[in-house]
């Protein structure tokens, strides 16, 4: 009885402590804080970003890139890259593109402008 | 190959519009002592295969900076095939992962002009659609040709293609004006700005480490007083433990620059870990005199080192 009841505060307290905010830790302010003025809420930008960082992850692998490199390609873009990709990855230019009812259009045109000229 | 047949028509019906419309070409301020030519020739060549622009265009710079890549190599880092093409982001990223600098440009003419000038092939993104919708394209601008108005580009599979600058700037109008250099780090673009190539140095330091560091250098070099840029290279040597490095570039800020609150607490942070706590403690008292958004950072310094001291 006696142990259950303080087992129940012991893990009453521990979930109370890891609600808590940690402390502020002496440290150096790191280059990617100074480059990146706005992320003032270095916590939260943190949770932010890891959101961010497996959205993206996510909508590659819908586009077809297997895993590994999805999480490999996304941890050489900076933040403000990530999050650009998260927001409209779908709407972005992607250098390249061609699809078959634009070929097919151009090529009736140029058949069309063929005609006319000759 | 259908594709490279619409390609050539799509060419010609553009140079066709060109024709019809005179843009000047940019910036004639810098007429007089810049060349009226320039063509960077031994800038490798890969002809593309279908969708693979941003491959091959990637692979053209990289390989002009120095760095060797096929586009099948980097067809596994920037090839999105749900798309069907490459997403800028992620030929930025890829030059990172070759340990190079990715810079993008300002969106201007005179911008990618300065490049050229300076010998920097420049990694365009053009709309080849025209009015049949947008068509998105990676190129590489190797030259120019002024008294004739023309441009000099490795596209698609074309080498060696020569385009009018007004029809060039009508697609890249298109997409944004978007162009961008890699370089070596050590290497700096002709066009930047300091505090957006310290952003890209430490973009690149959170890829490729340590490699990133000449960036750094190179920008003290032409801004000798650049507090990030020197924060960097202090911040650099603190976490390889280089102490004294540390010290002397975190003091040489807070000589530039006195009222930067950083520079103090990392100061304050490094002479704490040298064991010389009064030093560190007039140090971080400075820190949490200046103030400023990360004040809870410089207040747990001072904390942490006034507590060190009392024991």
């Amino acid at each position: 009885m006696n142990t259950r009841i303080s087992r129940r505060w012991l893990l009453a307290a521990l979930t109370a402590f890891a609600l808590l905010p940690l402390p502020a830790r002496a440290d150096i302010v790191t280059t990617d804080q100074l480059a990146n003025p706005t992320a003032a809420d270095v916590e939260r930008a943190k949770v932010k970003a890891f959101l961010e960082r497996a959205n993206v992850v996510e909508k590659l692998q819908l586009f077809g890139v297997d895993s590994i490199s999805a999480a490999d390609r996304v941890d050489a873009m900076s933040q403000e890259e990530i999050r650009t990709l998260a927001r409209n990855i779908d709407s972005l230019p992607a250098g390249g593109e061609f699809t078959t009812t634009e070929i097919v259009v151009i090529v009736v045109l140029a058949v069309l402008l063929l005609v006319l000229v000759l | 190959m259908s594709g490279t047949g619409t390609r050539a028509w799509l060419a010609a019906a553009c140079l066709g519009l060109a024709a019809c419309s005179n843009v000047p070409f940019p910036s004639d301020e810098m007429a007089g002592e810049e060349l009226p030519r320039i063509e960077m020739a031994a800038v490798p060549f890969y002809p593309q295969e279908a969708y693979q622009c941003g491959p091959a265009a990637l692979a053209t710079v990289l390989g002009a900076a120095g760095v060797e890549r096929s586009p099948e190599a980097l067809r596994a880092a920037v090839y999105l095939p749900g798309r069907q093409g490459s997403l800028q982001v992620e030929l930025l990223a890829a030059t990172r992962r070759a340990g190079l600098l990715p810079y993008v440009l300002d969106p201007t003419p005179e911008a990618l002009l300065a490049e050229l000038r300076s010998g920097h092939p420049v990694l365009v993104l053009q709309d080849l659609g025209g009015a049949w919708g947008t068509r998105w394209h990676y190129a590489v601008v190797i030259g120019y040709d002024r008294p004739q108005g023309q441009l000099i580009l490795r596209s698609g599979v074309t080498e060696r293609l020569v385009e009018n600058f007004a029809s060039f700037d009508r697609s890249w109008a298109r997409a944004g004006r978007w162009a961008f250099v890699a370089l070596p780090p050590h290497h700096l673009p002709a066009s930047a700005t300091p505090d957006r190539l310290v952003a890209a140095a430490a973009g690149l330091e959170r890829v490729a480490g340590a490699a990133a560091l000449p960036a750094y250098a190179a920008v003290l070099e032409r801004w000798p007083s650049h507090l990030t840029a020197r924060l960097a290279l202090g911040n650099a040597s603190y976490w390889r433990h280089d102490l004294a490095a540390a010290e002397a570039a975190y003091r040489q800020a807070t000589i530039d620059h006195p009222d930067a609150a950083e520079a103090w607490n990392n100061l304050a942070q490094t002479l704490h870990e040298a064991g010389r706590p009064a030093e560190a403690l007039a140090a971080a008292e400075q820190a949490v005199r200046l103030g400023g958004p990360r004040q809870p950072l410089h207040e747990a310094t001072r904390a942490a080192i006034a507590g060190a001291a009392a024991h």
